[in-house]
């Protein structure tokens, strides 16, 4: 008899998702985290001045999309969503700006100031989708929240082909999926500014606009709906508190957390799974656990290679497995305490981006964002700071002293550096060396959109791929997708071909599940982990559950009246 | 949640306070418990950056296995490991064999008679065992009773039937310095010894002498906890959770309302108000007694113990560093276990200069040399670092009042220079300064960096502790209640507040208790030094 019904190894924000579902159908489980603490990838600290809350990876949220949200109760459990009415502000050195705002009029007025054409295409998008939201509700959850099918594709050119013939793109759907990022937004609009907002938020949100399909799902299948709807929110005391919410759900649903606690190894008994072996460095250094079902939310290689083997899995299957790529989707953070608010200078062009708790700037054309993208691909810094710029304490003012605020910059890098401008790097260990100077040409482009900037800072912390990777040696060269997002690891060849079957999350070995590096990446949608609780409670005769019918977006659209906005935005006097 | 009422409302989610609140929970009480912070745990944080594991706050804990939740509460099967480290501590000297002591006192005497002398060895084996039966029979009972009467406590000693009472009697009005000399030490070896208290910011030994062989015992069985100290705070939070009881954080307690003269709950800074039958803070006497409270609801003299209430003058400085390798010490080719000791102390070899420097410190002085003392805990759980790498801690005694923003970076850097003469090979890979300055800003009860919620001297000791009204948990305001560091027994973590506050608390509210009284106090009792209740 095993010990337990589940073991999940891994207590990032998926594992814990995926643990409350099956604690909560009723299912022996126990969650296993590595680190003193769950949410390895959903952190927030002191790491500078206390008081000053630091968000070093999840920050903007897209929970309120998931039916976790309800099935969870994860507000019950202190989940507090937050956010500004501007949520996306790309800001450009010719001083003008470009918005996304929780208003799509408020989004066309300020596009109507960069390209009425341009202002047009989004009015479309809005006056398109709003009265089908149903029908997209239900794509989309099919998309994201089950496991890939080529239908679903089918169901998506149904409802956006006639979209884009409207707009005259003159391609299908399928046919667009099959472009890159720049492609699409070529064809979609005219103005520089919003194809690269676009780009940029694309590219923030996981989906690099360099590669086809995955490009084409951030900007064109995604980029429209940003007009109608924005389901980006921050949380309150950071992003931390969903893996607050999330351990206080699974602990009430009766899971057993432990932390402290890594895996060595997957037991395997007959060819399958039946349990975990500690680390001889865990509280309970070295001690077995059986289970009927293990679920690994540690990504697809230390899975399989570290943790089970070449022995039971052929050498065959760990050669595709260890050639899964994590060299994309790294990223270096600087982390700010800021005597007060930056002031924009793009902020004369419209003050909106005076009320958004995240942007974006550098990359002022297609080019330079499709050069900055190749030169990642190529293991090459970029020699301009390009990135997603956060203000959280303009939607959470609790998040830094009063009337102080925090802010960071996270640029995308290649985790293993060959060059940087004319200077040779060397490659993964050499962020120790250089991190601090790519941190002062990221503060000195802060201080060129945002003038005035360098005087604001009490204190900085650095956080290049090196120490993400050390903080969370699941996140090889600290990937924070759970393995790059690249076409060969998308939707259905993700993560690897014949590494799930039917399914998502069921691997090639009987009774292990994976909740990480599966469709559609880590995320804070917490699909992965949803889809992975799905599958292992179905196949344990306990999926029949009547809290568990809900579908993404549903509490979204019942709640979004009542999330505060702009708590932290200091009113004109 | 705005309207629920509870049965009882704790103000501070730190140690105390939620192990006040998880044995309450326990007995079917409905608790809440209110934490300003975004994270619960108080003193016990552990930053985790980069993969180390940085202990920020408490480290060593003296009461590790003995506290009695650790049993009560089952904290093993929680993930609490307490790791005791063989060799407790290291003096480094350039001019001299290191000074070892050995959690085994055997060994510690033996190690003495070999560097220093044979006399030494015989004193040391003294003293530990004298100071052992001052602390298992009276000192470690009496932490987890409410206070007694300093003339009550003597009489109860003096006439109890075992005779370590009246040992103990004859030395609690003496100084740490002339308890030492009782057994003869002189420097560099008394000057080790005094340090283990005076490292606790504690310098004026009016009436507080009797808490050294407290000190003495525990610092020579010190433990970590295994990942870090936050695994304690963590598994008393879920302790709690599951017994039913309610955290909030991010719940900043301004006031506690009252209805006529009693408490009746807690209104939050965001406007939120919690009702209860009994309300507990377990954070400091002035923002309890000044700030929770108008004026007109407490008495003068209540108000004016709070007002006097003194915070430590001598606080802690920390730099918490990432490491390459593990520090080797100097000289110790011939002294292996000076590498795997605890806690390496630097250049303390005169009773006079440490007195001297406490003093200048007191005064407000910055010392230009930091006497200090250094930790390595992945030498004893590497999970605290990235595989290969180590995670250091250094920790020095120093004024509050400094210019810590301009300074913080290069008095780190001052330290960890006087560290690596003494190891060589340290390479820090990160360095955070962590001033007193930066511990007021995290915490509202730490004012001025205050390492135990206030002074140890002889007005706030005792039944004096926060003030002779409240020392026993009751406070004048009905069903109001106090069981926090500044609280008898005292700071640091040793569960005594929270525990006696729990009992208390339970016994007003008439609860079955689901746990028994610890042996050490059951023992204390049959020796008649604490009367039955």
């Amino acid at each position: 008899m095993a010990e337990y019904d589940v073991i999940v190894i891994g207590g990032g924000i998926n594992g814990l998702t995926c643990a409350a579902y099956l604690g909560k159908a009723g299912l022996k489980t126990m969650l296993l985290e590595a680190r003193g603490e769950c949410g390895a990838h959903c952190d927030t600290t002191e790491t500078n001045i206390p008081g000053f809350l630091h968000n070093l990876h999840t920050t903007w949220l897209v929970t309120a999309m998931s039916p976790a949200m309800a099935e969870l109760e994860l507000e019950q459990f202190g989940l507090e969503l937050c956010t500004t009415d501007v949520i996306y502000a790309k800001t450009f050195r010719d001083r003008k700006n470009a918005l996304i705002c929780n208003n799509p009029f408020d989004t066309m007025q300020n596009w109507e100031k960069l390209s009425p054409r341009d202002a047009g295409v989004i009015r479309l998008a809005t006056e398109t989708f709003l009265p089908r939201i149903m029908d997209l509700i239900d794509v989309f959850h099919r998309y994201m929240f089950t496991a890939p099918k080529l239908q679903t594709l089918d169901d998506l050119d149904a409802i956006y082909t006639p979209f884009f013939k409207q707009i005259g793109m003159d391609a299908t759907f399928k046919q667009i999926y099959e472009m890159n990022g720049f492609e699409t937004m070529n064809r979609m609009f005219e103005s520089e500014h919003i194809k690269t907002l676009l780009q940029s938020l694309s590219w923030i949100s996981g989906l690099s606009p360099i590669h086809p399909k995955v490009g084409s799902s951030g900007t064109a299948l995604l980029g429209p709906l940003t007009g109608p709807v924005v389901p980006v929110h921050l949380c309150k005391g950071g992003g931390h508190s969903l893996t607050h919410a999330l351990v206080k759900a699974a602990t009430a649903y009766g899971v057993k957390i432990l932390p402290c606690c890594p895996v060595q190894t997957i037991l395997m008994e007959n060819g399958k799974a039946a349990g975990v072996r500690l680390s001889d460095h865990a509280v309970y250094s070295g001690e077995t656990f059986t289970a009927r079902t293990v679920v690994s939310n540690v990504t697809v290689v230390p899975t399989f290679i570290k943790m089970i083997g070449e022995d039971h899995i052929g050498t065959e299957m760990a050669a595709r497995i260890k050639a899964f790529s994590y060299e994309e989707q790294n990223l270096i953070g600087v982390y700010y305490a800021l005597s007060s608010q930056p002031r924009f200078a793009s902020a004369d062009f419209d003050e909106g981006i005076q009320r958004s708790c995240m942007g974006y700037f550098g990359g002022e054309n297609s080019f330079e964002m499709e050069t900055y993208a190749r030169n990642l691909v190529n293991r090459t810094i970029h020699d301009k700071a390009i990135g997603n710029w956060f203000i959280p304490t303009l939607a959470d003012p609790s998040q830094a002293p009063e009337g102080c605020h925090t802010s960071f910059v996270w640029f995308d890098v290649p985790p293993t550096p060959g060059k940087w401008k004319s200077e040779t790097v060397d490659g993964f260990m050499d962020w120790r060396r250089i991190k601090e100077r790519v941190a002062d040409m990221i503060t000195d482009t802060y201080e060129q959109y945002a003038p005035g900037f360098k005087n604001l800072i009490l204190d900085r912390t650095i956080y290049s791929p090196l120490d993400m990777y050390r903080n969370n040696p699941s996140a090889i060269k600290g990937n924070w997708a759970g393995g790059s997002v690249i076409p060969e690891q998308f939707f259905e060849n993700r993560p690897v071909p014949g590494v799930t079957v039917n399914g998502a999350s069921r691997t090639f070995l009987p009774n292990l599940y994976l909740s990480n590096s599966i469709h559609p990446f880590g995320s804070s949608n917490l699909a992965s982990g949803y889809i992975a609780a799905c599958e292992v409670a179905t196949d344990m005769g306990v999926r029949d559950q009547i809290w568990w019918n809900e579908k993404a977006c549903m509490w979204l659209l019942a709640n979004a009246a009542r999330i505060p906005t702009n708590l932290g935005v200091r009113r004109a006097s | 949640m705005n309207n629920k009422q509870f049965d009882v409302a704790i103000i501070g989610a730190g140690h105390n306070g939620l192990i006040c609140g998880a044995y309450l929970a326990r007995t079917g009480l409905s608790v809440v418990i209110l934490e300003a912070r975004h994270e619960t745990g108080g003193g016990l944080e552990t930053l985790e950056f980069a993969g180390h594991k940085y202990n920020l706050h408490a480290i060593y804990h003296m009461m590790a296995e003995i506290m009695p939740p650790y049993h009560d509460f089952n904290l093993k099967a929680r993930g609490v490991k307490y790791i005791f480290p063989e060799v407790q501590t290291a003096y480094f000297n350039k001019d001299r064999a290191p000074l070892l002591l050995y959690r085994d006192p055997e060994k510690t005497a033996k190690f003495i008679a070999a560097h220093f002398t044979d006399k030494d060895g015989e004193r040391y084996r003294r003293m530990y065992n004298d100071f052992s039966a001052y602390f298992e029979k009276c000192l470690l009972p009496f932490t987890y009773v409410p206070a007694m009467g300093a003339l009550d406590m003597i009489t109860a000693l003096e006439n109890g039937s075992d005779e370590t009472g009246r040992k103990f009697n004859a030395i609690t009005e003496l100084t740490p310095t002339e308890i030492i000399d009782l057994y003869e030490f002189s420097d560099p070896l008394k000057a080790c010894f005094l340090n283990l208290f005076t490292m606790w910011g504690i310098s004026n030994f009016d009436g507080v002498g009797f808490l050294f062989p407290l000190y003495f015992n525990r610092m020579t069985n010190a433990a970590l906890c295994a990942g870090g100290s936050h695994r304690l705070s963590s598994a008393l939070h879920k302790t709690f959770l599951q017994a039913g009881g309610v955290i909030l954080d991010q719940a900043e307690v301004i006031r506690v309302s009252t209805t006529g003269e009693k408490a009746d709950g807690v209104i939050l800074k965001d406007g939120r108000e919690i009702k209860a039958k009994a309300v507990v803070s377990t954070v400091d006497p002035q923002q309890t007694f000044l700030t929770f409270f108008d004026k007109d609801r407490i008495s003068p003299d209540l108000t004016e113990s709070a007002q006097k209430w003194e915070w430590e003058k001598q606080v802690f400085f920390g730099a918490h560093i990432a490491l390459s390798q593990a520090p080797r010490y100097i000289g110790t080719e011939r002294y292996p276990d000076a590498n795997r000791a605890l806690i390496s102390f630097f250049n303390i070899d005169s009773t006079e200069a440490i007195l001297n420097h406490a003093d200048a410190i007191e005064a407000g002085r910055l010392p230009e040399q930091p006497i200090g003392h250094a930790t390595c805990t992945s030498i004893f759980d590497p999970i605290q670092a990235p595989e290969g790498l180590h995670t250091g801690r250094w920790e020095c005694l120093v004024p509050f009042d400094a210019d810590w923003d301009r300074i913080k970076d290069a008095y780190a850097q001052k330290c960890l220079d006087t560290w690596k003469s003494f190891a060589p090979n340290l390479d820090p890979i990160d360095v955070y300064a962590y001033p007193p300055t930066y511990i007021e800003k995290k915490f509202k009860n730490m004012v001025r960096g205050s390492i135990k919620q206030g002074s140890y001297k002889i007005l706030q000791m005792g039944a004096f502790r926060p003030n002779q009204y409240c020392s026993q948990t009751w406070t004048p305001v009905n069903n109001f209640y106090v069981c926090g560091a500044s609280v008898y027994p005292g700071g640091l973590i040793i569960a005594g507040p929270g525990y006696v506050g729990a009992n208390v608390i339970a016994e007003d509210f008439g609860v079955q208790k689901t746990w028994e009284e610890p042996e050490c106090v059951k023992q204390a009792r049959q020796n008649g030094f604490i009367r039955e209740t």
